[in-house]
Parts: structure tokens; sequence; C-alpha cells
């Protein structure tokens, strides 16, 4: 295949029309693996492009200010991403983690860093700088109910797609209207009820409600996109052999 | 073996305030020029001229007034690079002396090191004498023979310096004077000369000196020690207000601060930059980084950082770098066998947050084995003393907790805080600090209309309702 056309099919954001792993290309399948983090949640995964959150791209999770529930959908990802010896940043966290829950949890709390920027420049100051950085693993940023302008939230876009982090901005659902060029938008409007607004190469307008019973898994289970091209390389493997048979 | 190099630097008046060859620059001392570059030199400019004459020989020349301290802190940098080469060096007039007899064999000899040398003072730009000789009192007058290098060993010191005059030691300007004329006007002459009759007649330091020179007594030697502090200035011709202008001296100090750390083998974690104004005021910019291996790259970032929340009340004329808490590098070992990848310090990212915003505005996480929710959770702005391995089981605990339990509303026995509230789980009993101001709370988890679940508690005391957590 062409080489800058196989560069496009690459792109996490190019969207294919079937999503069949026979119809993906190789390359395509190892390129996306590792661009994204299961959720922990089989219900969401399923609906999610990447089957789980994109890294390496700015996500925005709306939901009313006060709210603040839904650090409970990023826990598994958190926990998996502390593994790694990088900071994890809450910039402008409404509250303070509770650090024996995170404990609790097996989250390793000397890499969580707090910063509370005084004023809207600086807020979007630090977490560029953070998603540019190379020593985060996560960065949760939470914005308050004033107009960000579409040029300031590209440049966050463009710093997190420089690096392979999971980024979250935290928004008042007030402005899920306004333009964004994030991959993902999620609205959680109830308790549990997670709303894909927008994302980028899948579907949107779907809504998921969580039960209480779906917890995620301690351990972060294999994304279906993996699970495909395992079974896919299975097949090539067969594929070799029949061939060096003949 | 001791052996002893000097470096006489014949230019230093001039190029100690410039190295300028494009165009024609002179150095003047009591009205008579003293030093000169190249393009004033082919101008027909010589040393002893007077001043007006040398401007009547080329109207473009540009004359200097000689400056000692400029001399001085030019001849301090140099033994500061020197001090790579060997620990037992000092400053002599215009030269540094340095005993290179116990390292010739780090740099494979003399050839070898002699070329290391002659390459990087030619890479600094300035112009240099070498003389070799058993003691560093005559290794200073053989780097006045006619060769670039000039090498005595003890066999031939005499025969070395014999035709040199006695003139070259102005610091025994009077003695050489009677010497003259006596019609005594070289080295050669006096060393003729028995000690015990010079003695009777001359100064009896300027005899000692003969002695040094001679090998027949043996030198105090001053030896140089670098300074535990650093501390140079840049000054701008001009007065400086935009920021983007102070940049290149802020580039040009850090390369020199960061040589200085290279060549002392020491690192910092603070730098302070003071920007002097015409009037005399001082606006200081104090530089922290959690790393005390921060290198030119990070100084220089965080540094730019910090000025662009700087303003400037007048126009600056001068820039200093100042550090003066300096620790020793200790050095860290690498794995040989496994790789990893490059990364980018932890603390870079810390550095570059605090130098941005206010420390105290960057938090880490700590936790207490405390049963009170508010004592068990606290934050620092470093991570000394922070404790993260308490293991406890727990019931349910909310993602968020409260900076300060708030009150809720009660009202016909119902619980509010924004919405209507419903207790779902509980009660959980806390009580503590029985000894001083004691505590007892009966924990509950409620569940607001939209379903969001919320840890709240009855203060079993005043009997009244707060909200403590929020769970996710």
């Amino acid at each position: 295949m062409n080489k800058k056309l196989q560069e496009i099919i690459n792109r996490p954001d190019t969207w294919i029309a079937k999503e069949h792993p026979n119809n993906l290309s190789i390359s395509r399948n190892e390129f996306l693996q590792g661009k994204s983090l299961s959720t922990g949640f089989t219900s969401i995964d399923d609906v999610l492009h990447l089957n789980g959150w994109p890294l390496g791209a700015s996500i925005e999770i709306f939901e009313p200010i006060h709210t603040n529930g839904s650090m409970n959908l990023l826990l598994p990802a958190m926990k998996h991403l502390n593994r790694q010896n990088r900071w994890q940043v809450f910039i402008a966290p409404p509250y303070i983690p509770y650090a024996p829950m995170l404990l609790s949890k097996g989250i390793d709390i000397k890499k969580i860093l707090l910063i509370h920027p005084k004023n809207k420049e600086e807020l979007l100051w630090t977490t560029e700088q953070t998603l540019r950085s190379t020593t985060c693993s996560t960065v949760f940023s939470w914005f308050d109910s004033k107009q960000y302008r579409y040029s300031e939230l590209k440049r966050l876009q463009l710093a997190a797609a420089e690096g392979d982090m999971l980024s979250i901005l935290f928004r008042d659902d007030k402005t899920k209207n306004t333009q964004a060029p994030s991959v993902l938008r999620l609205l959680i409007s109830n308790h549990r009820r997670v709303t894909v607004l927008k994302q980028r190469g899948g579907k949107q307008d779907i809504t998921i409600q969580l039960t209480d019973e779906e917890n995620s898994s301690t351990q972060l289970k294999i994304s279906k996109r993996e699970k495909d091209r395992s079974k896919l390389s299975l097949i090539e493997n067969h594929y070799i052999v029949e061939n060096s048979k003949i | 073996m001791t052996l002893w190099l000097c470096l006489r630097f014949e230019k230093l008046s001039l190029q100690s305030l410039s190295l300028e060859e494009d165009i024609p620059i002179a150095i003047f001392q009591d009205q008579l020029i003293i030093s000169m570059n190249y393009c004033a030199f082919f101008s027909g400019i010589k040393i002893g001229l007077l001043v007006e004459e040398a401007q009547e020989l080329n109207s473009n020349l540009q004359l200097l007034k000689r400056n000692k301290s400029a001399e001085k802190k030019c001849l301090e940098k140099l033994c500061l690079w020197a001090y790579s080469i060997t620990p037992k060096l000092n400053i002599w007039h215009d030269s540094l002396r340095l005993e290179i007899g116990t390292c010739l064999k780090i740099f494979g000899g003399l050839n070898s090191l002699l070329s290391k040398v002659d390459k990087e003072i030619t890479n600094i730009g300035y112009d240099v004498r070498y003389g070799i000789a058993p003691n560093a009192a005559a290794c200073w007058l053989v780097s006045h023979g006619e060769k670039k290098f000039n090498v005595a060993l003890s066999s031939n010191l005499k025969e070395c310096i014999s035709p040199l005059p006695l003139n070259l030691l102005s610091e025994f300007s009077s003695t050489t004077k009677k010497l003259s004329v006596t019609g005594l006007t070289t080295f050669g002459d006096i060393i003729r000369i028995p000690n015990k009759a010079l003695k009777i007649r001359f100064d009896e330091r300027f005899v000692e000196f003969l002695e040094y020179v001679l090998g027949q007594r043996k030198e105090l030697f001053n030896n140089y020690y670098p300074k535990d502090t650093f501390l140079e200035q840049y000054r701008f011709s001009y007065g400086v207000q935009n920021k983007k202008e102070i940049i290149p001296a802020i580039e040009y100090l850090l390369e020199s601060f960061n040589i200085f750390l290279t060549k002392m083998q020491v690192c910092t974690n603070e730098i302070c930059w003071l920007f002097h104004s015409i009037d005399g005021y001082v606006e200081e910019l104090t530089i922290n980084s959690a790393s005390c291996f921060a290198n030119y790259k990070t100084w220089r970032r965080l540094t730019l950082i910090k000025l662009e929340n700087q303003t400037f009340k007048t126009t600056v004329e001068g820039l200093f770098l100042q550090c003066q808490d300096l620790t020793p590098i200790s050095f860290r070992n690498f794995d040989f066998l496994y790789q990893s990848e490059p990364q980018e310090p932890k603390e870079d990212l810390l550095d570059q947050l605090r130098n941005r915003l206010h420390s105290k505005n960057i938090r880490r996480l700590g936790c207490c084995d405390e049963h009170v929710p508010e004592h068990a959770v606290y934050t620092a702005d470093d991570d000394c003393g922070l404790l993260s391995d308490i293991k406890n089981e727990f019931n349910e605990r909310p993602f968020w907790l409260l900076p300060e339990p708030q009150p809720l509303k009660y009202y016909e026995k119902k619980l509010y805080w924004k919405d209507e509230l419903n207790l779902i789980s509980g009660p959980e009993r806390i009580e503590d600090n029985w000894w001083s101001k004691p505590i007892s709370r009966d924990y509950y988890i409620a569940k607001n209309l939209h379903g969001n679940h919320y840890w709240v508690f009855r203060n079993r005391r005043t009997r009244r309702w707060y909200i403590q957590g929020i769970f996710s």
C-alpha cells in the first residue's frame, strides 16, 4: 500500500467504514494498540471508537457543577497508569482527593500532584505545560463555567496529541453546546448515566446507564480491538503454516 | 618531577576589554599606547606612541583606557579554566603559572598537554606565550623568550634566562635601575656575581627572587583556590526595559555559570538574578529547582518562565547572576545492563510550575493514620515527610473530601444539600480525640434525587448534620 495512504489510515482519528478486524490493516491495528486504554467498564468500552479512553488526545467530560461524580469512571484507568513512574496531575480540583480511599484502591499517592491555578490564564498555561511534559501519565483539569475560546482548547488538544497520556478536561454541562476540538466528549447527566456527545471516528449520541452492579474490574480487561488483533494474528499464523505446507 | 608551565597573556590589557580584530583598537595608560590589536598594528601604531600620535596615524582608532580590574577578572576566569588541568596554580603579573609535572601522565605527556592547552586558549581567543621551567619563578621569565613555546630544563636554565633584560622585573624597578647604571642590564650579568656580594649591595628581596629562579631556594607558593560562590555581571551599554533584550545577557551569564559548575564539580538548586537600574534600584529574581542537577537548559527555561511575570520599574543597566549555595556533585551510577529510554526528570515539571505559579499552589498529597477523616489527609508543598504507606481496611469511602465539613439543612426530618438527601447506608461510628476535643460522629451514605452519593455525618454531641465527602 502507498506509504502516505497507510500513514493516513494509521491515524487514530481516521474513520474506517467497517470495524470488522479483517477490514483493518495489520499495521493500523499495531499502530492503534497502545493508543487507547480500557475504561474498565465493558459497556463504555463497547461504544468507544478505540474500545477505551483515547490516549494522547483531549477528552471532555461535562457534568453539572458540584456533582463531581465522574471520577469513578476514571479510577480504573488512573490505577492502571499509576504503575508508571510519572505524575498524575489534578489541576484546579474541586476538593481534595481522599487519600485513604486512593490507597485502599492501590494508588500510590506520592505520584499525585494537586495544582491550584489562580485564574483562567494560569489554568490554561498549567494544563498545556503538563500535557506537553513527558513526566505525566494522567492530567485531570477542572474548567470553570467561563467561556473558553476554540483556539485555547485547540492548543490543549495539540499539546495532548504530542504525548501519550490520559487527558481529561472536566467542564460545566452548561457549556456542552460550544464547539471544541476534543476527540471525545462525554456528558454525565445523572448518576452513572453517560452520553457520548462527540467522538472522532466513532458513533455519537449514545447513552449508557451503568448499573450499580457494573463495577469496574480491578484488572483492566483487554480491549476488544486487542482481542481482535490477537485473533487476526492467529489467522495469519495459520495461513502462513498452510502456505508452507503447500 | 616538578615542572612549571607559564601562560603569559601578552595582550591581556587589550584582550580583557575586547577581542575584536576587525576595527583598530589600542589600549593606553598615562597617555602612552601599551597594547593594540593587529588591525591597529598594521596601520602603523606601536607600543610607546603617544595617544595623539596614534590618532594621527589612524583617525578611526578606538582608544580604550587600561582597566586593571577587567584584567584581574579575566585571569580569574582563566584560572577556573586551568583548574581542570592542575589544582596547583596561581596568577602572576599577566600570567598563570601551572604545576604540570604531576599531571603529565594524565594528559599523555608534555606535547599532548601543550597542544590541548594551546587549542583551548586559541578557542577562547587569547594570544599566549608559553614558558616551561623547573620552578614557578623561572617559568615566567622563560616565557619571555623569542619563541611561542620556550622550554628550559635545569641543565640549560641559566643559558635560557641570561639574555633576558632585568627591567622585566617591574616590582624591583629601583634595584634594576641601579644595576643598569653600573652596566648590569641582563640576567646573565647578574648570575655571574656571587650571591653574597649581591646581598650586601642590593635589595634582599631581589636576591631572594634570583635564588628562586635558579632553584637555590624554594618559593612559598600562594595557590589559587576557586571561590565557593558565583557572582558575575553583565553591563548593558544602554538602559534596557524590553525583556527580549535581556535574554542574550542571561544566556551569556548562564553559559559562564555552567562552565563554573562543571569545572568546580558542584551543583545548586537556587540561583539569583539581580537587575540593577540606572538610579541604583535593584530588583531580585530568585529561581529554584527541585533537582540539584539543573543544567544550562533548565536554568534558562526556568528563568524565562519567571521573567514573564517580572516587571521593571525603570530601565536595567546591569545584570548580575549570583549563586551562594553550592554543594558538591554526588555521582549517580548508571545501569550497564539495562538502558532505559532517556526521560525528562520528574522534577523538571515541578520546577516549571513552581517558578510560574507560587510554590504554595502546587501541593502533594499525604495521608496520616487517623480515624477522623479531615485529620487523615493533608497536603504539603513538597514530599518531605509525606506518608503514603498506611494500609487500613475501609468501608466505603468517598473520592472527594471537602476541606471542612459543611452543615446540612435539616427540615421536617429531611436533609438537604442543594437537593434532598436520603440516607441509604450507615451508621458507621467514628470516635476519636477523647483526650482533648472529643469527636463522636455517625457517618452515613446519602443519595440525592439524581442518584449522586454523599458522605454525611451527624455530630453526636451537637446533633447537627454535615456533609464531608462526595462519592464518585
